[in-house]
């Protein structure tokens, strides 16, 4: 739609006024584009260097011998694929745990009716303000008195609540035409049947925008696996590149190969699924 | 059909519902799975013994060499970043006993701190074992309240690291153990020229709230800045760093040595743009590494520390300690294991990686000259130099420290003047430390 | 009966959240609230020390050092954040080809984790790195010490935070200015507004419940930052970078004090709901629905 706006502006109206502002325009969005990816160009261009190389003539980009035995290196220093295997499983796990409470809680909160509904939605909302960090001690107390500690499952069920995510669904659902539930309850469908057979796939959108967030968030998570997890075997990527920040002997090629490989599969992750991402945030911006 | 369905969401939802609620109850449960091990003696036990990641080239071969001795104990390996090593270590303690079996600490006043937590298993009764016998008077140092809570199983030992040729190029002889930390500071001066990025330096400087400066208080027998007289000491030496850097332009300014470029001194003495070092035994290790292995081409040496005007020659270095936690389940495994790491069997693997061992008999001796062979002088390490304690046995020690470190940091980056940062370091040990 | 049967299932829908809420969230308030008055280290038995922590906090230069420093972290990313924001969304706005592509790269810093982000930019931040290269190729032949002065090392925390945050409040404020009316400018024109009035007149007023959204989330997190602070800086240099949850993180998980540092919890707690308590009364004067 964009595009054909674009077009029928670029036959109607040529004046140099309006060229010199396009081009001013494609100015400043590149000058945009490097600073968001500089660093991160820099950073593949050091985990390609030496550490007498990466600091001397440090804006030269392309090394002239790339140095691709850091990330062989890397992958011998430490577990690398145990960490990503980690990673995926607490990420996996603890995005369906939060997707199925969130949308049961969108559910119930959009189509159903009971008592002190839009009470507990406010409570639901109000908790969106709580900083987890706040609370993060008698969350470790609880989580160690379930001996839950040093399991993947603390931080799969800390993220089971998500009132984001149920806000998020919550907003679509309510959205939906409520015929084809009436129907279907005529027609003797449960409350599940409808739930699972009727809405869910109708909200199926707004789930995959919801499961990239969450996976995205478990994924860069530190603090929670920094507390919770305290061996090797259990590491995820974020704190396997803590590693590298060693008190004797840190090596910023190295730093910078295992920081890159941490953030692969989520610039993977996201080149899919831009769109979703995209939407998601502006959802939740303009319907707050 | 769909009531089935309705009943299968049910007993879902319930389940999750449930599995939040009840998993309180499985006390235990989540241990033995973790360990495959179980109680009965003819099936293999395992223990977790965790350490922090520098370790893990050497620890790796002793436990393989207790486990080729002890066949029914497998030794869960845990090797944890350095710097959230002691927040893994809380965690491991504080969730009680199938985690951690064994652990090991870097200084002997983490050992004191987990004493005064009451979470360690007193390990006399195999202190006194055979296997241990030779090295009793070391062991003896780490006696506590009437216990034995920890074995030395490593030691360390500062030295002074120089570049040969760098000394060649400027005909400056090499140092000996005649040099006091005035002709140091001369001669580190002599060796540094340029500018920019490309200085060379005379001196190795490091991470502005770091532990280097104080070795030179260590040697004089100074370690405890909660000992308000030996503060006097640090201020000295700390004055001392400074002007290493500042007046006599022998180091490189540590506002270019923050963060993680500061603390990666072996490869700029390996760049050849640093001409003198003091260092502890593991720099060797480190330096041999590169150059044998990565090909770098170092011509080093080592001499003993210089020594201040009107005293003696003297080193510094500490312990590290292997400790038994207090609920492990496995609690002859983890001794058994213990006991091992402080042998004397466990000694030579840590002397054959270059490392020095509290263990002085002739045999480990002879095992560390005949395995490091590079540099030139590593008998250095044997010679009867007292070794003043860098690391005081003291619970309190680590908030001291971190204290010291703040503030002299800021002296360092020149953000505040000696006397303030000392006056500071006294105001706030007094208020903040308990 | 049926009536009950219904409500009953809603519950049910609501179960996992409701337990989740009950045992992660609400559970641990009251928690908070108790071992703030207990003097305990995670591994001994906790003492009831009545107001001690929290006359001891009064007195604590730490916490005072990483609040204040907090507070004008705050300060300073928030706005400046906002309004890079809307002026990158403004731009965004402008129907040119390939735009989409744009906005999918101004995302990327913040699907990226701020730990690794920490770590690129604090080597980025170094004496020889290439923010002072590019300084000194600009001419500026001193370029700051950053991360080794206790003068800009916030600034560099703050600097790395402006930068991961303005991508993704822009997107937010971008599909806000879709949905201000398209009449409103018609109307603006012809009573001859120029572009910058209608700018101030009909973008930003149409545009300030997204602002505000903006604004409180933005606030919160502002409370929140650990993970690029433990990859720069680690609180330092001396305390210049130390903030609040670094503050709790080390009282107890390094220093064994968990009755402290759930009181300092709590007072970041209160804090953080006061403020948004204020914002969300102040809203009537600024914000138009």
């Amino acid at each position: 739609m964009e595009m054909a706006a674009e077009k029928s502006a670029g036959i109607t109206g040529y004046s140099i006024k309006r060229i010199l502002r396009t081009f001013l325009v494609y100015v400043l969005l590149l000058a945009v584009v490097v600073l968001t990816v500089l660093p991160f160009v820099w950073m593949v261009s050091g985990s390609l260097k030496n550490q007498a190389t990466i600091f001397q003539n440090t804006m030269n980009l392309i090394p002239s011998e790339p140095l691709w035995s850091n990330y062989s290196e890397v992958w011998n220093r430490v577990p690398f694929g145990q960490f990503y295997w980690n990673t995926i499983k607490v990420s996996v796990l603890s995005t369906a745990g939060s997707l199925i409470a969130a949308s049961l809680a969108a559910y119930a909160f959009a189509k159903l009716s009971f008592p002190g509904r839009d009470k507990l939605f406010l409570l639901f909302l109000a908790t969106m303000m709580i900083p987890g960090q706040a609370i993060m001690i008698p969350q470790f107390t609880i989580l160690n008195g379930m001996n839950l500690v040093n399991t993947h499952w603390a931080l799969i069920l800390l993220n089971l609540f998500n009132p984001y995510g149920v806000f998020l669904l919550r907003q679509f659902l309510i959205q939906l035409p409520n015929d084809l539930n009436e129907s279907a309850r005529i027609d003797g469908c449960s409350e599940f049947g409808i739930f699972m057979r009727i809405v869910m796939p109708l909200a199926k959108p707004a789930i995959v925008t919801l499961g990239v967030f969450s996976l995205l968030w478990s994924w860069n998570d530190f603090l929670q696996p920094l507390i919770y997890l305290s061996q090797e075997r259990l590491f995820t990527i974020q704190l396997g590149i803590r590693y590298f920040q060693q008190l004797n002997g840190a090596n910023y090629p190295l730093i910078m190969a295992a920081t890159t490989m941490s953030l692969i599969p989520i610039i993977v992750i996201y080149l899919f699924a831009q769109r979703y991402f995209i939407e998601g945030i502006a959802i939740t911006g303009t319907k707050g | 059909m769909n009531r089935m369905k309705v009943w299968l969401m049910v007993v879902l939802t319930v389940s999750i519902a449930l599995f939040t609620a009840c998993s309180s109850n499985n006390s235990g449960q989540k241990s033995s799975g973790n360990d495959a091990g179980s109680s009965n003696s003819e099936e293999t036990v395992t223990i977790n013994f965790f350490d922090w990641t520098d370790e893990q080239p050497y620890m790796n071969q002793v436990v393989s060499a207790f486990e080729e001795k002890h066949p029914n104990i497998k030794v869960n390996q845990n090797y944890v970043p350095t710097s959230d090593y002691i927040q893994k270590i809380l965690v491991n303690l504080s969730t009680g006993g199938g985690d951690m079996d064994v652990f090991a600490t870097q200084s002997t006043s983490n050992l004191a701190e987990y004493i005064s937590k009451d979470v360690l298993e007193p390990l006399d009764d195999i202190a006194g074992s055979e296997a241990l016998a030779g090295n009793k008077d070391t062991i003896e140092q780490l006696r506590f309240n009437d216990h034995i809570y920890g074995f030395p199983y490593r030691t360390s030992k500062w030295v002074l690291y120089y570049n040969k040729d760098l000394f060649d190029q400027a005909g400056i002889p090499y140092p000996d153990n005649s040099w006091t930390w005035d002709r140091y500071a001369e001669v580190a001066q002599q060796l540094s020229s340029g500018s920019g990025q490309d200085r060379m330096y005379g001196s190795m400087s490091y991470q502005s709230n770091n532990t280097w400066w104080r070795v030179l208080a260590n040697i004089q027998g100074v370690n405890n800045p909660l000992v308000p007289e030996e503060l006097e000491t640090f201020k000295k030496a700390a004055e001392y760093y400074y002007n290493l850097t500042y007046t006599h332009g022998a180091q490189q300014p540590f506002g270019e040595l923050v963060g993680d470029a500061g603390s990666d001194f072996s490869s700029r003495f390996l760049q050849g743009k640093t001409a003198m070092m003091w260092n502890g035994d593991w720099a060797v290790q480190m330096l041999n590494d590169e150059i044998q292995n990565n090909g770098v081409e170092l011509n080093y040496d080592i001499a003993p520390l210089p020594k201040w005007e009107g005293s003696e020659t003297t080193t510094t270095g500490s312990f590290a300690v292997i400790m038994v936690n207090k609920q492990s389940k496995q609690m002859d495994a983890a001794k058994k294991f213990a006991e091992f790491v402080a042998s004397e069997e466990a000694a030579k693997i840590f002397v054959r990686n270059g490392l020095l061992s509290p263990w002085g008999t002739e045999e480990v001796k002879e095992a560390f000259l005949d395995s490091v062979t590079t540099p030139e002088s590593v008998g250095v390490f044997s010679d009867p130099y007292v070794v003043m304690s860098q690391v005081p046995m003291d619970p309190l020690y680590n908030q001291g420290i971190k204290i010291v470190e703040e503030e002299t940091s800021l002296y360092f980056l020149q953000e505040q003047s000696l006397d303030e940062a000392f006056q500071k370091i006294k105001d706030r040990i007094a208020k903040e430390v308990k | 009966m049926a009536k009950w049967k219904s409500y009953g299932i809603a519950y049910l829908f609501l179960a996992p959240s409701l337990i989740g809420l009950a045992v992660f969230v609400l559970y641990p308030i009251l928690y908070s609230f108790y071992l703030s008055f207990m003097k305990w280290d995670g591994l001994t038995p906790m003492s009831f020390i009545g107001l001690s922590n929290y006359k001891d906090l009064w007195t604590d230069e730490t916490f005072k050092i990483s609040l204040t420093n907090n507070l004008y972290y705050t300060l300073v990313t928030v706005p400046i954040t906002i309004v890079l924001s809307i002026l990158l969304a403004l731009l965004m706005n402008y129907k040119v080809r390939g735009i989409q592509t744009f906005r999918v790269l101004y995302f990327f810093p913040n699907i990226t984790a701020s730990l690794a982000i920490g770590i690129i930019w604090a080597a980025m931040f170094t004496q020889y790195g290439p923010l002072n290269t590019i300084l000194r190729f600009f001419g500026y032949a001193d370029p700051p010490a950053w991360l080794a002065s206790t003068t800009m090392a916030l600034p560099a925390i703050m600097l790395v935070s402006i930068w991961k945050g303005v991508g993704y409040n822009a997107v937010i404020l971008f599909a806000g200015l879709q949905g201000v009316p398209r009449h409103l400018y018609e109307a603006a024109e012809l009573d001859g507004a120029n572009r910058f009035k209608q700018f101030i007149y009909v973008t930003l007023p149409g545009l300030s419940p997204v602002i505000f959204f903006c604004v409180v989330m933005g606030v919160i997190g502002s409370f929140q930052v650990f993970d690029t602070v433990m990859a720069m800086t680690q609180g330092g240099p001396g305390r210049s970078t130390n903030v609040l949850v670094f503050h709790i993180y080390n009282t107890a998980f390094q220093n064994y004090n968990f009755g402290y540092a759930s009181a300092m919890s709590y007072i970041l707690f209160v804090i953080i709901l006061v403020i948004t308590f204020i914002q969300l009364k102040m809203q009537k004067r600024w914000v138009t629905y």
